[in-house]
């Protein structure tokens, strides 16, 4: 049988989400910038929050 | 046959009391609870779920609702908010524990709820909890209804935080647990 190599992308967004969460604690940007970055996190957990909390 | 009701509350059924109900974002803006923050204050199998919504203000001040009844509260800062479409003229306060009236009940972590005639007089007598917020009406959910809501993502929860309950208001506020809500989401599941 063969192997795949090709790396599976989650589906959850962990990964975007934990990088997003970098960025906010690293950010010396501006406070629209924070804001965005925080949107984007509350739109992740939202989508994905029963998957979560499930898991 | 109360007795009996009684016997068959779920104890082991995880209660929300205590906790916060932040709308979806999703939730069709068409909807009353759209951008809703909801607190808990009771919640079991037989009896449902019953909550406040904290970040509705109606256009009438407490002093206002003061005066209607014959009672001068000075500051006219603080509004009655709508807590909910069930019992609009049941007047709710719900606040911290080291204050009590007649008719004052736990509300879940360091927070009670009142709901008589004698907790306005007090109040306007410079007599009130360090926070607090006065609600007209509930929400309620009957049992079974609200985890339904939830499978459909409708409503995200966070554990309550006082700050974020009694220091803001509107969408400010929702947005604000939305933040707490992700917050404890990344600290308790990753």
């Amino acid at each position: 049988m063969e192997q795949g190599t090709r790396t599976l992308q989650p589906t959850d967004n962990r990964s975007l989400l934990l990088e997003l969460y970098k960025q906010r604690d690293d950010t010396r940007n501006t406070t629209e910038e924070l804001v965005r970055i925080q949107d984007a996190i509350n739109h992740i957990i939202a989508q994905n929050y029963l998957f979560y909390v499930n898991s | 046959m109360d007795h009996f009701r009684l016997m068959e509350v779920d104890h082991d059924m995880q209660s929300r009391i205590g906790q916060l109900l932040i709308s979806h974002p999703n939730f069709p803006l068409q909807s009353p609870f759209a951008r809703s923050l909801i607190y808990i204050y009771q919640d079991d199998s037989v009896n449902g779920t019953v909550g406040a919504v904290l970040n509705k203000p109606s256009r009438t001040s407490v002093s206002s609702l003061c005066e209607q009844n014959g009672l001068m509260f000075a500051d006219t800062q603080p509004m009655m908010y709508m807590g909910g479409p069930v019992n609009t003229g049941a007047l709710l306060l719900l606040h911290t524990d080291e204050w009590s009236s007649i008719n004052t009940a736990n509300a879940g972590g360091k927070l009670r709820i009142s709901s008589d005639n004698h907790m306005f007089h007090k109040i306007s007598q410079g007599n009130q909890p360090v926070y607090w917020r006065a609600f007209f009406g509930f929400a309620t959910w009957q049992p079974g209804q609200l985890q339904t809501e939830m499978n459909s993502k409708m409503w995200l929860t966070a554990d309550a935080d006082e700050s974020i309950i009694f220091n803001y208001s509107g969408d400010k506020q929702w947005n604000k647990a939305l933040e707490l809500c992700s917050q404890q989401t990344i600290d308790h599941f990753f």
